[in-house]
């Protein structure tokens, strides 16, 4: 069969197929029929059979182009992401997200050493000596850190409106969950990047509390934070997690090619790294509607606090369950 | 490999050819898209600044927004291309050729941000430079490539005015061959196109091997009788 005998044959279907692609990018399939639609399968399969033959036959660069283009429109459309958006975000929050946690465990655990044991260290540093707290934090960022906390501040004063709330949410989240993603892709650079993030916020955190306490704040810090630390700090750890699972597949592929161990890890840690997003959102809910009341007294925010770090333990316990009913 | 071509075996036994986009094409799209989120982000903090306090915290999160989740929203809900990549002509796909969707866009993103070190995207120009497909490292960690959108038809060739049986019987790949060269001829200069139809010289005697008359025999193997 020559090129031009192909042509004619087969000049229908192709037409047909390209009408019914029209008809779904102009967002027309509505007011195609069932039947039509149904016969979306069998078009591109044959026309997939018809690119297979003009290469094999040789029918030349502009016609295998043709059909090639073709195919792959009906390939792109075939194949498209599925819907429904809803219903899988309500699942990654309960399945994907404390699953994927629960199988990491490990480096769960490397990241949160990764974060409390720097902690500790500056905190006893400038525990024992107040002055030390200036290896680690400029005499500026001590001053606003004592004045934040005073008691009665005008930032925690019952003028603070609703309005500021907001302010303040947004900034925490831009704030917070940046350093997170971060925390995450520099998981890339073999671990590193992470673990720099992980142990640099360790140490100004320590630091920060110790000379808290130093000042005699502590009644005020902590009765602030305790609303939003669970989330907030385990979101940071797990963030670290994600960014080490990278580097893991970086360093030690295993038995896999480089390139694919490190996308198989992408797929693993980014849904770690956007429950830790999720968690972190909620935490700059708490920090910025919650924490900073006034009107609550400090024991039902210590209560709160008790119970938002039970909350968070029992939350990824679950997905122990979920790990092993998948297993 | 010499062509930006990659070839991706389908469920249905055929192999589709995507064609790879290059560090430049990437690199305008990203400048455009750079510019449409900045003119963005000022025209809200202007409009947002009117609102006190309230405004602030919208803005921040729309910054937050638009930082990290541009791509992703435009990738997953708008057939795989930010308006950059859209004026580019380019989409992001799997690599196995089917439209990106959600964990993939969000890592391309997320990674994304490594790509912009030290500086100015270095290191995801180099990756990219290096990478056979043209990845950069969010592209290698999420199993993605940015390829070419083939929209427009080729032009058509100008019909050949004889045609005539070629004098000697042809082999399937030979036969290919004289196809392969009539379809180039508009694109080959007059004195290209008779340098290449002498090496058929040989075989085919020195009148037959004219570019004509190769055009000629061609036309007739495509099937215009």
């Amino acid at each position: 069969m020559t090129r031009e005998t192909f042509r004619e044959t087969h000049r229908a279907t192709w037409d047909a197929l390209r009408e019914l692609l029209d008809a779904f990018d102009a967002r027309r399939e509505r007011r195609l029929t069932p039947l039509e639609i149904a016969r979306f399968d069998a078009l591109y399969r044959r026309v997939c059979q018809h690119l297979a033959l003009a290469r094999q036959r040789l029918y030349g660069a502009d016609l295998v182009e043709e059909l090639n283009a073709l195919a792959l429109r009906a390939h792109h459309r075939l194949y498209g992401p599925k819907r429904g958006h809803a219903a899988s975000v309500v699942r990654f929050l309960t399945h994907e997200f404390p699953g994927a946690v629960a199988r990491h465990v490990g480096a769960v655990a490397i990241a949160a050493l990764a974060f409390v044991v720097p902690t500790l260290v500056s905190a006893t540093l400038v525990g024992s000596d107040g002055d030390r707290v200036t290896w680690f934090l400029s005499p500026d960022t001590v001053r606003s850190f004592e004045e934040m906390y005073e008691p009665g501040a005008g930032f925690r004063s019952r003028e603070r409106r609703s309005s500021t709330d907001v302010a303040m949410f947004g900034f925490y989240v831009w704030n917070n969950v940046s350093i997170a993603f971060r925390t995450y892709a520099g998981g890339l650079a073999a671990g590193v990047g992470s673990l720099f993030v992980l142990a640099f916020n360790g140490v100004y955190l320590g630091a920060v509390g110790a000379h808290i306490v130093n000042a005699g704040l502590s009644g005020t810090f902590f009765s602030f934070v305790s609303g939003h630390a669970a989330l907030e700090l385990t979101a940071i750890a797990l963030a670290g997690a994600a960014g080490l699972l990278l580097g893991k597949a970086v360093i030690a592929p295993g038995r896999l090619g480089r390139s694919h161990a490190v996308r198989l890890a992408g797929r693993e840690s980014v849904r770690i790294a956007i429950g830790a997003f999720a968690m972190l959102v909620g935490a700059a809910c708490v920090e910025a509607f919650w924490s900073a009341s006034e009107s609550v007294p400090p024991s039902v925010k210590y209560a709160v606090g008790a119970l938002m770090w039970v909350a968070v333990f029992a939350y990824l316990a679950h997905g122990r369950r979920v790990a092993r009913n998948e297993r | 490999m010499i062509d930006s071509l990659r070839q991706v075996e389908t469920p249905e036994g055929v192999e589709l050819v995507l064609r790879v986009a290059g560090p430049t094409a990437r690199a305008q799209a990203w400048l455009l898209d750079g510019v449409i989120k900045i003119a963005v982000l000022t025209a809200l903090s202007i409009a947002l600044g009117a609102l006190g306090e309230l405004g602030r915290g919208a803005f921040l999160l729309a910054l937050f927004v638009v930082f990290w989740f541009y791509s992703v929203l435009f990738e997953v809900l708008w057939d795989g291309a930010t308006p950059g990549k859209r004026s580019m002509g380019l989409r992001v796909v799997h690599d196995d050729g089917t439209p990106v969707g959600w964990p993939a866009a969000v890592i391309r993103s997320l990674v994304g941000f490594v790509d912009l070190f030290p500086g100015c995207a270095t290191a995801g120009l180099v990756t990219m430079t290096l990478h056979p497909d043209f990845k950069r490292l969010g592209d290698i960690a999420a199993g993605t490539v940015v390829v070419y959108v083939d929209r427009r038809r080729r032009a058509r060739h100008a019909e050949p005015e004889a045609c005539a049986a070629p004098p000697v019987p042809l082999l399937p790949d030979e036969q290919g061959a004289l196809v392969a060269f009539a379809e180039r001829l508009p694109t080959l200069s007059s004195a290209r196109a008779r340098e290449l139809a002498a090496i058929l010289e040989p075989v085919l005697g020195r009148r037959e091997s004219s570019v004509r008359g190769l055009a000629a025999y061609a036309a007739w193997i495509t099937g215009r009788r």
